[in-house]
Formats: structure tokens, C-alpha cells, sequence
């Protein structure tokens, strides 16, 4: 993986089937938007809750996202209606470039 | 995948289940039936279940029953598919409703072939309206065409 890019965090309940689903839809989806990421790992949200900080952006089901409000304002963190839905995933990819990218 | 499922007799369509521990080894039952795996192997994901609650829950109204890869019980890698007319409610302590009409349930002999059939899982469900078009399944066939329409010619989509 390039050294730049962003990087992402997949959490689901169990860090088992569903945020590895997760992981699997955001790598097609990053190259789809064109969005370089430099770190990709999925698992627990109770895992994601002590290891947030060590990335850029959350994505996992909107139900969790309160589990990680102790990272507010340091890392991005987005809950996903359908964390299938390759729609809101390219969504929250995009969002993510055109917020963090310099034009 | 659906054909696949369908070849191998781990398809079946009920009207409902009392709750979900019956789903679950309904679905399981599916994979028992040819030997992928044995009985414990339903026990041991409504023990997870009621431990970590309804995590298997991967998207509204669709369960995929697993556990981690060579898990106790397993024998063969497969997937099956349960349709229940009535969603069956995975609610536990927590008093949130978590209802599911669609029951996937996987066994993995490896670590490669839990994420192969995970990743392709997740390939059929992120297609727009496949939750849909498999919840108004009613029969085999119907998944088989699901299969012709959506999975043997991409290029179509």
C-alpha cells in the first residue's frame, strides 16, 4: 500500500463477517473514487473505540457511532445506514476527499 | 453463488420459525443435512449470539450465521440460504427489535475460504435491490434467476 492516503477503519459488532464484508466493498470502492488509501483494517467497534485514533476515518453501522464519541473532532467518524451499499460507501469515500483534499 | 446453493440442496423456504434460535438451526441444518457440519455447530453461533449479541445481524433484515473459520463442528465449507416469509426477531436483552427474513448461515474449513465466501456474500448483497429481489423470492427458481440476471452477465448491470 502507498505510504499516502488515507486510512480507514471498518467496525462492526464482532469484528468478524460484517466488517470484513466491510473492508472488502471500501477497496473497490476507494478505486472507484480514485481515493489513495494507505491503511485498511477491519474489527470490533469495541476495538475501534481504543484504536480510532490511529486513523483518519470510521466507517461502520449507524446504530454504533455513539460508541465512539470520545474520538469527536480528532478522527472522522461515518455511520452507514446500509454498510453494503457500495452507494453510501463511494458517498463517504467522495465526502472524505473533498473535505480533506487540497484543490 | 445462488446456483451453487441450489446444487447443493442448502436452499429452503419456510413460512416462519417460532424465534431465532430455531432460524439458526434451521439454517445450519441446511449445511448438516451433507455433513459440512455437525449439530454443535448451530450452538455454538446462538451461544455467540446471546454473547455478543445479534451481531450476525449484517444488514437490516438479512443474519449471516457463522462462526470464526475451523471452528468446532465444521467439517466442509459451505453456505446455505433460508427465506422465511415472516421475519424472525433476533431481539435479546437489549429490548431492540433486529428482524430477518433472510438467514445465510457459513462454515469455513480455513481462514482463505471464510473471507472467499464472505467477500463473494458481500459481492451479491451490495448489488442495488439484490436484499430485495431475494426477499420477494419465493421458490429455487427464483434464486436461479436472480443468479442469470445479476450474476452470470455483469456487464449487464
Amino acid at each position: 500500500m502507498p505510504e499516502t492516503g488515507v486510512r480507514i477503519l471498518l467496525c462492526c459488532p464482532k469484528g468478524a463477517g460484517l466488517s470484513l464484508m466491510m473492508e472488502s466493498l471500501t477497496t473497490k470502492a476507494a478505486r472507484k473514487v480514485g481515493l489513495p488509501v494507505a491503511r485498511l483494517h477491519h474489527g470490533s467497534i469495541r476495538e475501534g473505540a481504543k484504536t480510532a485514533g490511529q486513523f483518519d476515518l470510521v466507517l461502520c453501522p449507524a446504530r454504533l457511532v455513539r460508541q465512539l464519541d470520545a474520538w469527536k473532532g480528532q478522527v472522522e467518524v461515518v455511520g452507514l445506514k446500509n454498510p453494503l451499499s457500495d452507494e453510501e460507501l463511494e458517498a463517504a469515500l467522495l465526502h472524505w476527499m473533498q473535505t480533506h483534499t487540497q484543490s | 453463488m445462488l446456483r451453487t446453493m441450489v446444487e447443493q440442496h442448502h436452499c429452503k423456504f419456510m413460512d416462519r420459525v417460532p424465534n431465532w434460535q430455531e432460524a439458526i438451526r434451521q439454517s445450519c441444518g441446511l449445511l448438516e443435512a451433507d455433513g459440512c457440519v455437525d449439530a454443535s455447530y448451530a450452538e455454538l453461533i446462538i451461544d455467540c449470539v446471546r454473547r455478543y449479541g445479534p451481531y450476525i445481524i449484517i444488514i437490516p433484515n438479512v443474519c449471516l450465521a457463522h462462526s470464526q473459520e475451523h471452528a468446532g463442528g465444521v467439517k466442509k465449507t459451505g453456505l446455505s440460504f433460508l427465506h422465511l416469509a415472516e421475519p424472525v426477531d433476533f431481539s435479546l436483552a437489549d429490548g431492540e427489535s433486529h428482524p430477518a427474513q433472510l438467514i445465510f448461515a457459513l462454515s469455513a474449513v480455513n481462514p482463505e475460504q471464510h473471507l472467499q465466501h464472505v467477500v463473494a456474500l458481500s459481492d451479491l448483497l451490495s448489488i442495488r435491490g439484490m436484499p430485495e429481489h431475494l426477499a420477494a423470492a419465493t421458490c429455487e427458481e427464483d434464486l436461479l434467476r436472480l443468479q442469470e440476471r445479476y450474476l452470470d452477465r455483469p456487464g449487464l448491470l
